[in-house]
C-alpha cells in the first residue's frame, strides 16, 4: 500500500494506540467545553420569531457576542432563565432609557415610529408608552400576529443577556 | 503480602467513600427529589382518573410546609397559602389541561442554614388545554425550602419576572 492509502486507511481506522485514547479525549474534552459554554446548540420552540426564526430550527447561541459591546437595536438576543438549557430568543426593540409603546401594531420608540422589516405578521397591539429602566433592555418577538396577552416580552436585565444566534 | 493486604484495605475504603458520596442520599438530592416529585404530582396524563388525580393532589400536598408564600405576578396570585389551597390551585389548573408536563431545568440549591435550602430553577409547563391549544409556558421560579422532621417542605414559591412589561 502506497503512502496516501496508508495515511486515508490511519485517518479512518486509527491504530488503538495509547496517543489516539488521548488525542480523541482532548477534542472530546475541548467539544464539550466548546459547545457547553461559549456555543450553545439549541433548537427553536414555538412560533414567536417567526418568519425569522421558525419552530423546530437548529441554531447556535454565541455567549461571546456580548462580552464586549453591547446589544443594539433589531439584534436578535438570547434571554436565559435560571440558567442556559432554555432560553428566549428575541429581539431587541428599545434600549436603556429610552420610552417604548405600540399603536395599532406600529412601534414608537421616544414617540418616533420605528419601521421594522422582519415583522411579516402585524397584529392591533395597543401598548401605553413605558420607559426603559436602566441596566435593561426591551425585547420583543418577530411574530406580532399572536395577541397581545399571549405574547411573552417586555424589559429585561442586561445581565441576562447571554449571547446571540450565530445567524 | 504485607503490602498486598494494605492495598486491599485501601481500595475497600475508597469504594466505601464513593459510595457513601454518590448513593447516600445528601440534603442536596434530597430538595432536588423533591421538586422532581412536585413536577410529577403536577403532571398529568391523558384520560387520567379522578381517583388518580386526588391521590396525586393529596401527594402534592405533603410536599408543602403548613403556609407556603405563593407569588405569580403573571397570573395575580400572591399570598400565604395553606397545602390544602395549593393543591387546590394545582387541580383548579390541572383541570384546563388534557395533558400536561411539568419539567425542571438549571436548578441550583443553597443552603443559607442546615434548616433552608434557597432553589433557583426554570420550570416548563408544555401541554393541550381543554380547548385543543398546544401551551408551553417557561418561567424562572425562586423557591425555599425549610427542614421539619428530617423533610424539606416548601416555604415559599415565587415567580421570577425575567420579562416585564
Amino acid at each position: 500500500m502506497n503512502g496516501a492509502g496508508r495515511a486515508i486507511r490511519l485517518f479512518f481506522l486509527p491504530e488503538l494506540r495509547v496517543g489516539f485514547f488521548i488525542r480523541a479525549g482532548l477534542v472530546g474534552l475541548c467539544a464539550s467545553l466548546f459547545f457547553g459554554y461559549a456555543c450553545l446548540p439549541f433548537w427553536v420552540q414555538g412560533g414567536s420569531m417567526e418568519p425569522a426564526y421558525r419552530q423546530g430550527d437548529f441554531h447556535f447561541c454565541w455567549r461571546g457576542r456580548y462580552l464586549f459591546s453591547e446589544p443594539k437595536r433589531f439584534e436578535v438576543v438570547n434571554v436565559r432563565f435560571a440558567g442556559s438549557r432554555v432560553m428566549l430568543l428575541k429581539r431587541v426593540v428599545a434600549l436603556e432609557g429610552e420610552e417604548v409603546e405600540f399603536r395599532d401594531g406600529i412601534l414608537y420608540v421616544n414617540g418616533e415610529e420605528i419601521e421594522e422589516r422582519y415583522v411579516r405578521y402585524r397584529g392591533d397591539w395597543n401598548l401605553p408608552p413605558r420607559r426603559v429602566e436602566k441596566g435593561n433592555i426591551f425585547v420583543v418577538g418577530d411574530n406580532r400576529g399572536v395577541a397581545l396577552e399571549n405574547h411573552y416580552f417586555g424589559q429585561t436585565s442586561r445581565k441576562r443577556i447571554i449571547g446571540g444566534p450565530l445567524w | 503480602m504485607v503490602k498486598g493486604k494494605w492495598l486491599g484495605v485501601f481500595l475497600i475504603a475508597a469504594i466505601g467513600v464513593l459510595a457513601a458520596v454518590f448513593l447516600l442520599p445528601g440534603e442536596e438530592k434530597k430538595v432536588r427529589k423533591q421538586i422532581s416529585l412536585l413536577g410529577r404530582y403536577v403532571s398529568k396524563d391523558e384520560g387520567e382518573k379522578i381517583l388518580t388525580m386526588a391521590g396525586k393532589m393529596k401527594d402534592l400536598e405533603s410536599l408543602f410546609a403548613e403556609s407556603c408564600r405563593v407569588a405569580a405576578p403573571p397570573y395575580s396570585l400572591a399570598g400565604d397559602f395553606s397545602r390544602a389551597e395549593v393543591a387546590n390551585l394545582a387541580a383548579r389548573a390541572r383541570f384546563h389541561f388534557t395533558h400536561l408536563s411539568l419539567t425542571f431545568h438549571d436548578l441550583t440549591v443553597s443552603f443559607p442554614n442546615p434548616e433552608t435550602a434557597e432553589v433557583v430553577l426554570t420550570g416548563e409547563v408544555k401541554g393541550q388545554s381543554s380547548r385543543g391549544e398546544s401551551v408551553q409556558e417557561v418561567r424562572e421560579i425562586d423557591c425555599v425550602l425549610k427542614k421539619q422532621e428530617g423533610r424539606w417542605l416548601f416555604n415559599k414559591w415565587e415567580i421570577v419576572e425575567v420579562l416585564k412589561r
